[in-house]
């Protein structure tokens, strides 16, 4: 099974007021009503908390090694 | 955040956890929470960190990702972390929580569906639906 990308592609908004953030539009009816969902993808993720990319080698040189992929995910 | 030595920092995403939080059982709930908890606390242990796998057999690809089973060391449940910097330090990232395998038949995400999900940037609307029944 390969896992397929989104059929459509979504929009983005970011809300600001009483509800604030990064949103998806998953519907939007013909009167102009929106359905929206949390952006939880990783790309909204790192703007919410400051982050920037990392290697698993910087990770395990600072920590020490993580268990070997166990091929289940 | 302090850590416990031989740990890492874990960020938890909000809107993230609470989706999962949301999807999954109220067995599933209560380890999700715990397992927060503790991270936010303490960190998260090092010796309980495994390498996800890229092109992994059940087609999720999840490249500098890491796992912990729970309950540890081996329970039905999973988490998946990226790793990112923070203000200058590494940290574990969530970015998923569920099952490991679903019950055949059941079409709902596991764990590595949802993380390679939100990895690869597809939000698709059956993210936010519910699990099937889990164990």
């Amino acid at each position: 099974m390969k896992l397929m990308a989104a059929e459509e592609q979504l929009v983005h908004v970011t809300l600001t007021g009483d509800r604030a953030g990064d949103y998806l539009v998953i519907d939007e009816s013909p009167d102009g009503e929106l359905t929206l969902v949390p952006d939880t993808s990783i790309a909204a993720i790192s703007r919410r908390h400051n982050l920037t990319p990392a290697t698993l080698a910087e990770f395990e040189a600072e920590y020490g090694p993580v268990g070997p992929p166990d091929g289940e995910g | 955040m302090t850590v416990k030595p031989g740990c890492a920092p874990v960020v938890f995403d909000d809107l993230a956890f609470s989706e999962d939080f949301a999807r999954t059982t109220e067995h599933g709930r209560k380890i999700a929470t715990d397992t927060r908890t503790a991270y936010e606390r303490d960190g998260c242990p090092i010796d309980h960190l495994l390498g996800c796998q890229e092109q992994a057999a059940d087609g999720t690809d999840l490249p500098t990702c890491v796992k912990v089973y729970l309950p540890a060391p081996i329970g039905n449940f999973g988490m998946v972390f990226t790793i990112k910097h923070q203000e200058g330090k590494l940290v574990l990232v969530y970015l998923g929580f569920g099952v490991r395998h679903h019950p055949k038949g059941s079409h709902a995400l596991t764990v590595y569906q949802i993380a390679h999900r939100r990895l690869h940037e597809i939000t698709a609307r059956d993210l936010r639906g519910k699990d099937a029944p889990e164990q």
